[in-house]
């Protein structure tokens, strides 16, 4: 080797002896390691190479190669702590040096070989090169030999590639001035190498040096390690025993202090969390497993954090920066114009928001505005916006009834007809979020239903039920009359003002007693096959072409009723019915009833006999049902099959549907579930499309069926989705679910 | 499922596109292992000779883990119940054949499998399929029974567990021409053999009813092809040849060959609802036919119905 190049190899070393301060050590310790690591790197990598065929003289790959394999071994290492680095390294050397030897041997005497035959033109040359002595050395080994023949081979390596090393340093850090010297160099390399020797041990001394550095700061750090306030959630607190034994006070004290540590150290092993999730669970080694999972994935993210932030370094904008952005946004930006932002606003939360005053409760009474209302205001909107909102099936003109309308109004089922016919008019349910208008109340004339009985459309409607008018003192069916005192036609329903009754009372239309007074209230009748009801007095028995009966009612009143019926059955039992009462019972005591021995309280069944003064019971149908306990309500409804719930009033509820819809005929206690299923079954056969799914045994959507059934019938609502099923599997209905 | 819009008219319903839904063949089935007698296997397919094939091994794809097992191969399928309207009802069937002390096609105290691990023997599972033909939802599909095998048929007859089903009729129990005797005794040889036979079986009955339905279409191609149709009910008409699909509604053909009768299947129905009082039935028994006056089962009708829906794609 050049004279040069040894001074400058021994100056470079020197230079980073020189230097006293820790963290230049450090700093010179890493790279110096790092050099040794590319050394390393070289060497072992070069056996490696050989076997991945990659060339040797190619020095600028083993250059990168070697610079990766540092890295990697860096990196593999968890380089955070020179300490680290030292003892990677030295087990690096430590581990490497047996392989090495055998490796190295073969490696440099083929590469000889390679090089001798090559020629030394070639720059940068990392060949590893055995001088002969070496070479011999090697061949008879001793331990002591051995270890020296290793640093001797190290260092030869070392040395050979150092200068390639440091010139690869060199070229990336440093100055690139050496580049042209070193080319001049690369011919008498093989043949200094005899005379290397005394240049290896200086060198070797320098990292004899750097050893005993390392091996110095290892041990500091060790015995700084004792000295470590033990935390609770370090690792290390295996060794807070020591540390503490290790922290030496007064007797006295001490013995205070080890009490204190003791119960502290206690602390340390198990935490007050602990200790108190042991006491509540009482689980103990659950507690202390699931606190350990709890403290390892904390190291971990603390670990994973430290390297995350020692990886990336970002830093977030001062108030001071985002003022700026922000000004730069709204120059970039042009402002939004005050409407649209209130357009928005008003497509987002409604308009009537702006209108109600800050009374949350009136705000929530006022009806929302019908949406093609708005539309047709406004044009422009309706094109940009309709498209957006929900698909609106109904027709525009088709208005929301209520209950009590439809209880009590007749010109409910006029106004219906006047509107579209064609078009399946649904009922909407009061949650919807569109709105419509409620039908303003108009009196009822007989002569409007008549006629309007007469249409066959009527066949697509439940029964709508029309309990009688009011007393004679009321005006004839007057929506005013029948719906809560509110003040309707706003559409507010206050609550505060009156409790909401769809209608005043329900009285069963049924008694004599109330045929007989020629005083009728309210009536609840059953939308029954039958005509239900029938005066003495009244012949005028409307029956019309339709399946639907009416039944006019009184002399001054009239009671109609509409209901699916069977015209033969209803001729067959001839004009003069009049309506019974007779119930049931549903389950045997009767305690809770007032003891009206002739009536047996249950559902209402209502069966039609000719003028004979019946001896019906004093209630009615709803007092009777809102008598008997939830016990048997639920029996009831069991029974029955209706979904089961748990309010009484919701059950008092179902259970009144369920009369309205039951035959009027004998109804036994095993046939009311029958009775569901009968009423099923006309419904399906209602329902051409369905029907036909079903004789060509289509398998149907569960969903789909009940949806539709209950589209016709809102009794269907009320039955339980068992009894459905078993209706199903009894009509040979396939069902599937979603 | 799409509706039809609700029509003008209550007897000709628009069929939308639907899917064929009543399969030419859909059958459960038992199989049972040749070597090892106690063992059995529920499935249901609707191509029983490759599904058995899978099941031995024949062919690789196609699951049948369960019948993998050491010692269980090959598999002979000994009862076969066909003539499900679809998918649906066959997985149905299958379950409650295999969860016999569970199913709800059952009653509780008819069980005759009483629990998991009970009812493992032959008889039990015969008596199972008798429970469930019973069942009014399964009888509404007029399901028939194949046999493979005398031996088995001879059990079914024993009926161990005295089950009756109502309304039975003799040709929904059938056995295979030439059924086999199992030895008790079996060697290697004679695994293969039996296995081959049974495959040659479940084959024959499978194309048997292929060819059936392959000969019943070509013959109402034949008819419709003509084009335009009248309903002999309604008198109004259908044409199988246009591309619209309002004038292809669900038609059938009297099953009997010698007579001419055709219609919608709606105007049929009809006239069956309103005839017997079928009030509290939505899918009637059986139908006689206008012109013939026999009568047959209105799944008969169906197959017919469907089958000729199928023909315009």
């Amino acid at each position: 080797m050049d004279f040069r190049t040894a001074q400058r190899n021994l100056e470079l070393v020197n230079q980073n002896a020189e230097k006293d301060d820790l963290d230049d050590l450090e700093a010179n310790v890493n790279t110096s390691i790092e050099m040794d690591e590319e050394i390393i790197g070289t060497q072992v990598p070069l056996a490696m190479f050989s076997d991945d065929d990659i060339d040797p003289m190619d020095s600028a790959n083993s250059s990168q190669h070697s610079q990766v394999f540092s890295q990697k071994l860096a990196s593999n290492n968890e380089i955070r702590f020179d300490e680290v680095q030292l003892q990677t390294t030295d087990l690096a050397l430590d581990n490497k040096n047996t392989a090495m030897t055998t490796k190295i041997i073969d490696q440099v005497k083929d590469n000889l070989n390679l090089e001798l035959s090559k020629g030394n033109d070639s720059d940068q040359n990392s060949i590893i090169i055995i001088p002969d002595g070496l070479h011999k050395a090697g061949s008879d080994p001793t331990d002591d030999n051995m270890d020296n023949l290793m640093n001797n081979n190290m260092n030869n390596n070392m040395d050979n590639n150092m200068d390639k090393n440091i010139d690869s340093n060199m070229d990336n850090n440093m100055d690139s001035n050496m580049d042209d010297n070193m080319n001049d160099d690369t011919g008498d390399n093989i043949g200094d190498n005899r005379d290397e020797i005394f240049m290896n041990t200086q060198i070797q001394g320098r990292l004899d040096d750097f050893e005993k550095e390392k091996l110095l700061k290892s041990s500091l750090k060790s015995t700084l390690n004792h000295f470590k306030y033990p935390r609770f959630d370090s690792p290390s607190i295996g060794n807070s025993k020591e540390n503490i034994g290790e922290l030496k006070k007064s007797p006295a004290k001490s013995r205070q202090s080890k009490l204190k540590l003791q119960k502290s150290n206690n602390d340390k092993k198990v935490s007050r969390a602990e200790r108190v999730l042991k006491l509540l669970s009482g689980k103990h080694s659950k507690v202390r497993d699931i606190i350990s999972i709890q403290r390892n994935i904390e190291a971990k993210k603390t670990k994973a954090s430290k390297t995350s932030q020692n990886s990336m370094k970002f830093d977030i904008y001062n108030e001071q920066e985002w003022k700026q952005i922000t000004q730069l946004i709204f120059e970039a930006f042009p402002k939004v114009k005050e409407f649209e932002m209130k357009e928005v606003y008003h497509y987002i939360y409604g308009e009537e928001q702006e209108v109600a005053s800050g009374n949350m409760w009136e705000a929530s009474q006022t009806p929302l505005l019908s949406l093609h209302e708005e539309r047709k205001g406004d044009e422009y909107n309706y094109d940009k916006y309709i498209h957006r909102l929900p698909i609106y099936s109904q027709p525009s003109n088709v208005d929301v009834v209520s209950l009590s309308q439809v209880m009590n109004d007749k010109s409910f089922s006029e106004f219906k007809f006047q509107s579209q016919s064609d078009e399946y008019v649904e009922v909407q349910d009061s949650t919807d979020d569109e709105v419509f208008e409620i039908i303003p109340m108009r009196s009822p004339s007989k002569s409007v239903i008549n006629e309007v009985e007469t249409e066959n459309e009527m066949l697509k409607f439940p029964p709508i039920l029309r309990p009688p008018s009011q007393k004679g003192d009321q005006p004839i069916l007057d929506a005013t009359t029948l719906i809560p005192n509110t003040n309707f036609f706003n559409g507010v329903i206050d609550l505060t003002q009156e409790s909401f009754k769809a209608v005043n009372s329900l009285i069963s239309p049924v008694k004599t007693d109330y045929i007989e007074a020629t005083e009728i209230t309210q009536v609840q009748v059953p939308a029954s096959r039958n005509i239900t009801l029938q005066r003495e007095n009244q012949s005028n028995l409307d029956l019309n072409e339709t399946h639907y009966n009416t039944v006019n009612l009184t002399q001054d009143n009239s009671i109609t009723y509409q209901f699916y019926g069977d015209r033969k059955k209803v001729l067959d039992n001839n004009f003069n019915i009049e309506l019974i009462e007779k119930y049931q019972i549903e389950v045997g005591d009767s305690e809770d009833e007032n003891n009206d021995d002739l009536i047996e309280p249950s559902i209402i069944e209502i069966k039609v006999r000719p003028n004979t003064p019946t001896s019906s019971p004093n209630k009615s149908v709803k007092e009777i049902i809102t008598s008997q306990s939830m016990k048997k309500l639920r029996e009831n409804m069991k029974t029955i099959g209706l979904k089961p719930l748990k309010s009484k009033e919701k059950m008092i509820e179902a259970l009144t549907v369920a009369s309205q819809v039951f035959d009027a005929d004998d109804i036994g206690l095993h046939t009311q579930r029958e009775e569901v299923y009968r009423h099923l079954t006309l419904l399906v056969k209602q329902i051409p499309s369905l029907l036909e799914k079903i004789y060509t045994f289509e398998p149907v959507f569960i969903e789909d069926l009940v949806s539709q059934l209950a589209d016709s019938s809102p009794f269907v609502e009320h039955i339980d989705e068992v009894t459905i099923r078993e209706w199903a599997d009894k009509q040979g209905i396939c069902l599937r679910k979603n | 499922m799409s509706q039809s819009p609700s029509p003008s008219d209550d007897q000709i319903v628009s069929s939308q596109t639907r899917k064929r839904t009543y399969p030419t063949l859909y059958c459960c089935y038992l199989l049972q292992s040749i070597a090892k007698r106690r063992s059995f296997y529920i499935g249901s397919t609707p191509h029983p000779v490759r599904r058995l094939r899978q099941h031995n091994g024949i062919l690789s794809r196609g699951g049948a883990y369960r019948t993998k097992r050491d010692g269980t191969r090959p598999w002979e399928m000994i009862v076969v119940v066909y003539g499900f309207p679809n998918k649906i009802a066959a997985y149905q069937y299958e379950h409650a054949w295999q969860h016999a002390y569970s199913t709800h096609f059952i009653a509780k105290d008819e069980r005759i499998v009483s629990n998991k691990t009970a009812g493992r023997t032959l008889h039990h599972k015969l008596g199972v399929i008798r429970q469930l033909m019973n069942n009014e939802y399964f009888q509404h599909m007029n399901l028939n029974v194949h046999f493979f095998n005398s031996d088995i048929l001879e059990m079914w007859d024993a009926n161990k567990f005295d089950l009756t089903i109502t309304d039975l009729e003799d040709d929904q129990i059938t056995l295979s021409q030439q059924s086999q005797n199992i030895p008790n005794v079996l060697e290697a040889d004679d695994i293969i053999n039996i296995s081959d036979k049974n495959l040659q079986l479940v084959t024959e009955f499978y194309d048997k009813i292929i060819q059936k339905e392959m000969y019943s279409k070509d013959i109402y191609k034949e008819k419709l092809i003509y084009g335009s149709r009248t309903c002999q009910i309604c008198s109004k008409k259908y044409d199988y040849t246009s591309e619209d699909d309002d004038l292809k509604p669900y038609i059938l053909f009297c099953p009997n060959k010698e007579c001419d009768f055709e219609s919608h299947l709606s105007c049929l129905y009809a006239k069956c609802m309103s005839s017997s009082d079928n009030e509290a039935r939505i899918i009637p028994i059986s139908c006689h036919c206008s012109s013939c006056n026999i009568s047959f089962n209105w799944t008969k009708y169906i197959e017919i119905a469907t089958l000729i829906k199928s023909l315009d794609k």
